[in-house]
């Protein structure tokens, strides 16, 4: 099982289901977290976790993990991270920090789990019948679909227990 | 802190994140602090109040958005199972209730859970109803088949494969109309 954060030697370099961590002991303290991002620079800052949700499944080849955080600087990030059970994807990490709270829900429930979804086209497109090609539409456009309900889920888990809690 | 679960979905929230929220998040979904989004029935005249009903602060799990929030009391209550029980690709408990908001505004629940020895993910749907036609667009868009598509397409490496995926699923996505020209995505590479 691949666990390892493909992005670099972060903070938060090896991923377990959380029942392997019972009581979380890092929620709530403040630390160093390096977050390295795709397509830009690591986000780098001192604070502490707030929540943490995960969809770690058995069955299913991907989970999500997501993470929030205050900064020492009064703002807050948001870490959305894609893993997979097979060691040929690489994992996947996206973070962004913002000024409010709301801000950062906000990004959660528009977060289009869409772009996660891999078009592995296979064949020859010129040799392929039109019942292969719909076959072949038909198959992304299911895995869309899936990643968007996967993700809403464990959105609507975190807002959730956060809802119970209060 | 706080730890749920939902199958083998799971979230811990510490207790400073509820301190900074006040106890509450912005509710985007509240008429209450927002405005409505929907059209209320007309104020009686008079300036009366809400009718002398069993209030009390009710909050809806809504996939992949912030729990749908009001004061409000149940209407009805409607609960049935879904799918043929011989068929292991949707069996599913669907629970749907109504309620009339303080304010006077329908919100309408719809709960899908699928049968446990399914792998498949419990949906929670939530918003406010304006119209009948809005009713009816939110039950037949929130269908318990839904539920099959929360099991990936695993190993659907061959073409094979890939067309067995699309003939099962085929049926909630055309429904849906997820395979339309809106789809969009980036293959990933974002």
């Amino acid at each position: 099982m691949n666990v390892m954060n493909a992005a670099g030697n972060s903070a938060y370099d090896a991923p377990q289901p959380l029942t392997s961590r019972p009581d979380n002991p890092m929620l709530g303290l403040p630390r160093d977290h390096k977050i390295r991002r795709m397509g830009a620079r690591p986000l780098l800052f001192r604070g502490a976790e707030l929540a943490m949700c995960m969809s770690f499944t058995p069955e299913l080849p991907y989970w999500y993990e997501m993470n929030i955080y205050r900064t020492e600087q009064q703002t807050f990030v948001l870490a959305i991270r894609l893993f997979f059970q097979s060691d040929s994807e690489r994992d996947r990490v996206r973070a962004w920090e913002f000024d409010t709270l709301p801000a950062l829900f906000s990004q959660i429930e528009t977060y289009d789990a869409a772009q996660d979804v891999r078009f592995d086209f296979t064949g020859d497109i010129a040799r392929m019948s039109a019942a292969e090609l719909a076959a072949q539409s038909l198959d992304l456009a299911a895995r869309v679909a899936a990643a968007r309900l996967h993700f809403a889920g464990l959105a609507g888990e975190l807002f959730a227990e956060m809802d119970a809690a209060a | 802190m706080t730890r749920g679960s939902a199958g083998s979905f799971e979230a811990t929230v510490d207790p400073e994140l509820l301190v900074l929220l006040g106890r509450r998040a912005p509710d985007p979904h509240c008429s209450e602090v927002a405005g409505p989004h929907g059209p209320r029935r007309p104020c009686p005249a008079g300036g009366e109040g809400p009718p002398d009903l069993p209030w009390s602060r009710i909050s809806l799990r809504c996939d992949g958005k912030l729990p749908l929030s009001f004061t409000g009391v149940p209407i009805l209550a409607c609960d049935a199972e879904a799918g043929d029980p011989q068929d292991l690709g949707c069996r599913a408990k669907r629970l749907f209730r109504l309620y009339l908001s303080q304010d006077q505004r329908l919100v309408a629940h719809l709960a899908v859970l699928p049968h446990e020895d399914l792998p498949a993910r419990p949906i929670h749907r939530a918003g406010y109803i304006a119209e009948l036609e809005e009713l009816t667009r939110f039950l037949t868009e929130n269908d318990p088949s839904d539920c099959a598509l929360a099991t990936p397409a695993q190993g659907a490496d061959g073409q094979l494969d890939a067309l067995w995926t699309a003939l099962r699923l085929s049926l909630p996505l055309a429904a849906h109309g997820c395979a339309g020209p809106s789809l969009h995505t980036d293959g990933g590479h974002s």
